[in-house]
Order: C-alpha cells, then structure tokens, then sequence
C-alpha cells in the first residue's frame, strides 16, 4: 500500500444476481482530484457508495488511511463529505435550515455552526436565497446547496458524484472552480463524471470503468503521456479501438437508453461532435 | 445524543407542519370524529328505530304494546302479512318484526347480521312487550287471590258446619247403645211371653201371644240387622270424623296462612322476587362509553398511519443518504421518529380533550396521571407498530395497506366490533392480549371508573413489553433493510 488515502481491493459488488463491479482495484491518492469516468449503468455511483459505507461490498475490502472502512464507519461518517447526483437534502426546509440540520447531526457546536453556514453560503454563492425552500430553487442551486451539506462537516475526504450532470456550462464550470477550491484546502475529491473535458481540465486522476472493471487508471497526465495524446478523450479511442469495443460513446448510447431525454441530447450532441472531429481530420 | 435528537424532533415538526393541509387534517380529524361522536350518540336510549307490525288479533294487547313502544319514541308500521313484516326488516325497512300470532304469543323477528344492534333493540322491544305481560298477569294473579280471599273468608263458616256434623256424628254413636238396651228389653219381654204363654190356658190368647213373641222376635232381628249395620257405619263413621278432623286443621292453617301479611299479593305472585339491573355507570349517556373506545381507536389508527407515514417518508426522502452518512446512531433517528409522532399525537389528542371539555362538556380528566400514562402507553405501542410496518415494507402502497389492515386486524379482535366473548377460547387469549383491547380496557376503567395505578399494573407491563418488543423489531428491520447490503 501507498501514499492512498482510499484503497478498494478485489472489490466486488453483486444486486441480487446482477454484478455491478467485478474484482476491482483502485486507489486514491491523498489531496488530489480523481474522476471515476464511465457510462451510466457502469457503476460509478456505485462505488463511491461502498467508499462512504452505505453499500457493503459482496467480495473485497475497502480501505481508509489504511483501516478497514467497515471496522471504522463512524471515523468515516465524521471525515467523508458526499453528494449524490439526485442531491440529498430536505425539499421542505430551506437552504439555511438544511445546512444546520446537517450541521448538528455532525454535532458541531452552535457558534461555529452558525459561522460556518454563512460561510458556506457565501463560498457557494447561495448566501441571498438561504431562507428559500429548496424546493423552490433551481437545479444549478440544487447542486451547490448539496454540495455545501457536504462540505458541512470540512471533510478530509470530498466525494461527489456527477457534481457537473445536468448542468449547462456555465454552471458547471462555475461548480468545477469550487470543487477546485475546496481541493486547494488539502481536501482529497473524488468524483464520478460522463465529461472526458472535466477529466482534462480538473483532475489530477482518473480511473476509467468498463465493464464492471476499471480498465485504466492513474494520474491523467501519465495516462495521456502512455497512450501518447493530448486530451482524454484521445485516450478514449485508442483504448476502445484497440481492444476492439464498442467506442465509448456508442457504448454510452447503448447504456443511456432509459436516461433522461435531456442527457441522451448532451450525450448524443457530444458524439455528433465527435464524429464531426473525425470526419473533418479524414477529410484533411 | 440530545443535541442532535433535538435538532430531528424539530426538523421533523417543521416539515411536518410546513404541509399545511395534512397537518390540519391530521390534528383535526379526530376532533372531528369525536364531536360527530359526541353529538350523535347524546342521548340513553335507542332512536330512529322503525317495528313492524303484524297481528292476526283483536286484542288490546297489541294496542298496550304500541303504546309501550311508542313510549320509546318508535316508529310503528304495519303489515298485512307476516312475511311482509319480515321482508320489511330483510330491506332495512324496519329494525323488528313484532308478530301476534294468537291472544297469548308474540313473535319477534330480528336482523341477527346486525349483531350490535339486535340484542340492544328485542331488550328494548321485549321490556315494553314484558309491561303488558306483566299487566296481564297481574290481572290473572289478582282474580286468583281474590278466589283466595273468597275461600278465606268463607272458610270458617264451612269448618263451623262441619263440625257440627261431627258432633252430630258423635251423637250417632250412641244410638247403637240405644238399640241393644231395646233388644235386650225385647228379649226380656218375649221372655215374659213365653213365661206368660205357659200360664195361659186360652188358645186364642196363647195364640195372641205366639203371635206377639214372633213379632217382638221380628223386632229384635230387625234390630240386630240395625245394630249390625249401625256397627259397621260406626267404623267408617269414626274414618270419617278423623278425616274430618285433619281437614279442619289443614283449612284452620290455610285460613292462617292467607292470613299472613304479604302472601296475598299479585306482584309477589307474578314475580317472587325483584331483578333490578343498576349499570356500574349509571346516567351515563351512549356517547360517555364511547368516549374511550373512541380514544383508543384515534389513537391506534392515528399513531400507526402517521408513524409508517413518516417512515416511509424518511425512507423515500432524497435526504436520506445524508441522514445515513452522518455518524448519527440509527437509535437515534428512530427515537426521533417516535418522539416527533408522538408530539403531533399529544397536539391531537390535546385538541381532542378540548374539543369534549369545552364543546361537548365532558371532563375526562378525573384521574390525569392515569390517563396520561395510559395514552402515553397507547400511544407508545402503536408509533412503534407503525414504525416496524414502516420499516418492514418498501413500497408506499404497501406500508399504507398494512397500517390500515393491521389496524383493522386489532380492531376486528377487540371488542369495538362484537364482544369478544363470541370468540373462540384459545383465540381469545390471544385477543385479550391485542393492544388495542388493553389500551381500551385501560382507558375505560380510568374514564368510566377512576380506577388508579394499583389496578393498572398489569396492563401497563404488557404494553412495555410490547413497546420493547417492537423497538427492537423495528431496529433491526431498520438496520437491516436500509441499503447496506
């Protein structure tokens, strides 16, 4: 083991008779950025639910600074931040009382609560609509309200999983500026994303799953160096051509069948574009 | 553990009664029932019941009845035949059928599908229908006394002429006396004729006296067949006397006895003794006993419903991920669950307590700590049930139809439906166990009787125990169905 904060060894997680992760192996370096990429169905969410302990895995161990995240769940609850993609906060309080809800059960005391929620309101810019429902606020809000419940108890740890979905690109560039804010803090983030350009621009790792595997993984500037290109989504083809798959976008479609209308059109505009790219390189 | 039960109490209250509508509907329902309840049952006696008539007399029996049942506010129809007198009741037309058949026999016809209510209404019905047999009969009984009376008065005068054939019979007994004496003088004197006879020379006075002595012998056999027949009516004459004697004294004692004070009396013929039936809670109207059935039922339908409610919120709610990824203790949320069900309970049946004291007048709150404990128990049993059904099912149509079948379950086991008494005797130990049973029994003897702790004890440890049991059912299923898999 090395300088890892996270380590998954040989995990395997099964729904039922459906396995979701085979035997996988990954490790996540302390303080840095790291994208988990893949399409959906891939079982991006599903691993960062085994790192946070709310899914047990069916074979393997997960480890945290080198403990068994099982025999350590409270030392894991008290030092991991997350945010699920849907976000997880309550619809009938408002963005105030959701991150001092949050705030007590992580038992901070009421001054520095108190503090803390200001400043979080004001880091993720949300500081003029705290007394507004969350129901009543929009999805970009959403996702920054969910992520401030994260950062609400200054986790060592960061994981968020697709922290950028469904968010136009001003949002989502906004949201990857604070993530890297807060990584500049010294907090590891772990995120899952769709975007090979979030990959290229924000992350310091990247652990690619295909097929209930992680078929590559490691810093993105080694990765791109081995496969000699220039962006991530380089390393895409040539991965997926020369192992004879599926590309990675077609396999997206394929996966994405039952998504939502809205990320089938960014998805399929994404490939459009692509082939687009190709088409005009073969004409050159 | 406090800090942060706190903070889930009042995060839970807010969204809670942030849901204006469901908030309002929950706390008031019950008021509502309670009111409808107490305004609808405010009387003591049965209303709005309709009997059918048929009869096959001309009686006056038949029109003292009506007036009985009229007297009770009844409605009364009638009908040309019996069997539309009973189609009326088989079409809910009429509660009872009331038939009479001949001068002495009445027929009533009841609806026994309508369990709760045909015992309550032939009760009713037969009282009225038992004043008239008891008018009658109290005429019956009076013409017999008066025979009594008759008997009495006229007995002494009956005893006096019997004894006075007795001592006449007496008299008799010494005529045989008489008639021996005569025969022995006759036999003197045919044997002075005889004598005589021997002296007299004269033929015609010899016969003169043969003829004499033939019929003096005559005379004495003629006496003796007397004498003979006198004996044997002396012995059936002196049966006779004995007999006579024992009648007196028997008629002597009856004539005593009539004589008593109260023997002659037609109610105490009719009915020897007095049944009076005093309720325990006496003056009480319909609504008062209802009071703690009602109470139970809120509590068990409303703590159940509200409870898995809020579970399966909880379980549904996008918040839930956070929840389970804060080092909060799953104690800790389940705690919270129960205590914020619970306050919301305590809001209603505060409101519910207010509502009967300040609307319908009525104080319940005779014995306070009982009844607290009592509901506290209830109340406990039944957020817990709701939150073990919560936790044991996924979908939200599932958790709603178990709350409400498993509360119907209690219900149908418990006596708010048939007494449950008409059950089976192993069921039935097991229904006496049904927390419903035991938060009614409990409410009821604290309402209705002021019964105090030192006769509770042993339904307050069943509803720890309960209360134990299902917190521990409810944890596990927590742990275990949450999605740690």
């Amino acid at each position: 083991m090395g300088d890892y904060i996270i380590e998954l060894k040989g995990v395997t997680k099964k729904f039922g008779k459906n396995t979701v992760l085979s035997s996988i192996d990954l490790n996540i370096p302390e303080g840095e950025i790291t994208a988990i990429i893949g399409a959906s169905g891939e079982g991006k969410s599903t691993i960062l639910k085994l790192i946070t302990s709310f899914y047990r895995p069916t074979k393997g161990k997960i480890y945290y600074s080198k403990n068994d995240i099982f025999k350590n769940i409270t030392r894991i609850k008290k030092e991991f931040g997350s945010s699920i993609e849907s976000g997880s906060f309550y619809d009938a309080l408002t963005i105030k009382e959701n991150l001092m809800y949050f705030g007590r059960l992580y038992k901070v005391d009421s001054k520095t609560l108190k503090k803390r929620v200001n400043r979080l309101m004001h880091f993720i810019n949300l500081y003029n609509a705290r007394n507004v429902y969350a129901k009543n606020i929009s999805l970009g809000m959403k996702k920054r309200l969910d992520l401030a419940c994260a950062l609400i108890n200054n986790p060592k740890v960061l994981i968020l999983d697709e922290p950028t979905a469904d968010l136009d690109p001003l949002l989502r560039n906004q949201m990857l500026k604070i993530v890297k804010r807060i990584n500049k803090n010294g907090t590891t983030v772990i995120f899952t994303t769709q975007l090979l350009e979030e990959v290229d621009e924000f992350c310091d790792n990247v652990a690619i799953l295909y097929n209930e595997k992680i078929i590559e993984h490691g810093k993105v500037k080694n990765i791109k160096k081995k496969h000699h290109c220039s962006d991530m989504n380089c390393v895409f083809e040539k991965i997926f051509s020369r192992k004879g798959r599926k590309s990675y976008q077609e396999s997206i479609i394929v996966k994405t069948k039952l998504e939502t209308e809205q990320e089938k059109k960014r998805l399929i505009l994404s490939l459009m574009k692509k082939k687009g790219k190709k088409h005009r390189r073969n004409k050159k | 553990m406090y800090f942060t039960l706190c903070s889930i109490i009042k995060k839970n209250l807010k969204i809670f009664f942030r849901s204006k509508i469901s908030s309002i509907s929950v706390i008031l329902i019950p008021l509502v029932i309670i009111l409808f309840a107490g305004v609808a049952f405010n009387s003591t006696d049965l209303s709005n019941v309709q009997i059918g008539i048929h009869s096959n007399i001309n009686d006056n029996l038949e029109g003292n009845i009506i007036k009985e049942f009229e007297k009770h506010n009844f409605t009364i129809e009638y009908y040309p035949t019996k069997e539309d007198c009973i189609d009326s009741v088989k079409l809910s037309e009429s509660q009872l059928c009331v038939s009479f058949i001949e001068s002495d026999e009445i027929i009533f016809h009841v609806d026994d599908s309508r369990v709760n209510i045909a015992d309550l209404l032939i009760n009713n019905v037969k009282s009225s229908a038992n004043i008239e047999a008891s008018n009658r009969g109290g005429i019956l009984a009076q013409n017999l006394i008066d025979t009594i009376e008759k008997t009495k008065r006229d007995l002494p005068s009956k005893i006096s002429n019997l004894e006075d054939t007795l001592k006449l019979a007496e008299t008799n007994k010494d005529f045989l006396g008489s008639i021996k004496i005569l025969n022995t003088e006759v036999d003197a004197a045919i044997k002075q004729l005889e004598d005589g006879q021997e002296t007299v020379n004269n033929t015609n006075t010899k016969n003169k006296i043969k003829e004499a002595v033939i019929e003096l012998g005559k005379i004495k056999s003629n006496n003796d067949d007397l004498s003979s027949n006198i004996s044997s009516a002396k012995i059936k004459e002196s049966e006779i006397i004995e007999s006579l004697k024992s009648n007196i004294n028997e008629l002597e004692n009856v004539v005593q006895d009539l004589g008593k004070e109260g023997m002659i009396s037609a109610k105490k013929i009719i009915s020897p003794f007095d049944i009076h039936v005093q309720p325990i809670n006496s003056g009480s109207k319909k609504r008062d006993q209802l009071i703690p059935s009602l109470l139970s039922l809120i509590a068990l339908f409303g703590a159940t419903l509200l409870s898995s409610t809020f579970v399966m919120k909880a379980k549904k709610s996008r918040a839930y991920f956070r929840n389970f990824i804060t080092p909060v203790k799953d104690i800790t949320f389940l705690l919270g669950t129960y205590f914020t069900c619970l306050i919301i309970l305590l809001i209603q049946f505060l409101i519910v307590f207010g509502g009967l004291w300040f609307i319908l007048k009525i104080n319940i709150f005779t014995m306070p700590l009982e009844l607290l404990s009592a509901l506290l128990a209830s109340l406990t049993v039944f957020i817990l049930i709701g939150m073990f059904l919560g936790y044991l099912f996924r979908s939200e149509e599932t958790i709603i139809f178990s709350s409400v079948i498993f509360s119907a379950i209690l219900m149908f086991f418990s006596n708010t439906i048939l007494p449950l008494e008409n059950i089976s005797k192993n069921l039935m130990k097991f229904a006496s166990l049904n927390p419903l049973v035991i938060s009614d029994s409990m409410l009821k003897k604290i309402i209705l009787f002021n019964i105090g702790f030192e006769n509770l004890t042993n339904e307050f440890i069943v509803m720890g125990i309960f209360s134990l049991i299902f917190l521990v059912l409810t944890y596990i299923f927590r742990r275990t169905t949450r999605r740690i898999r």
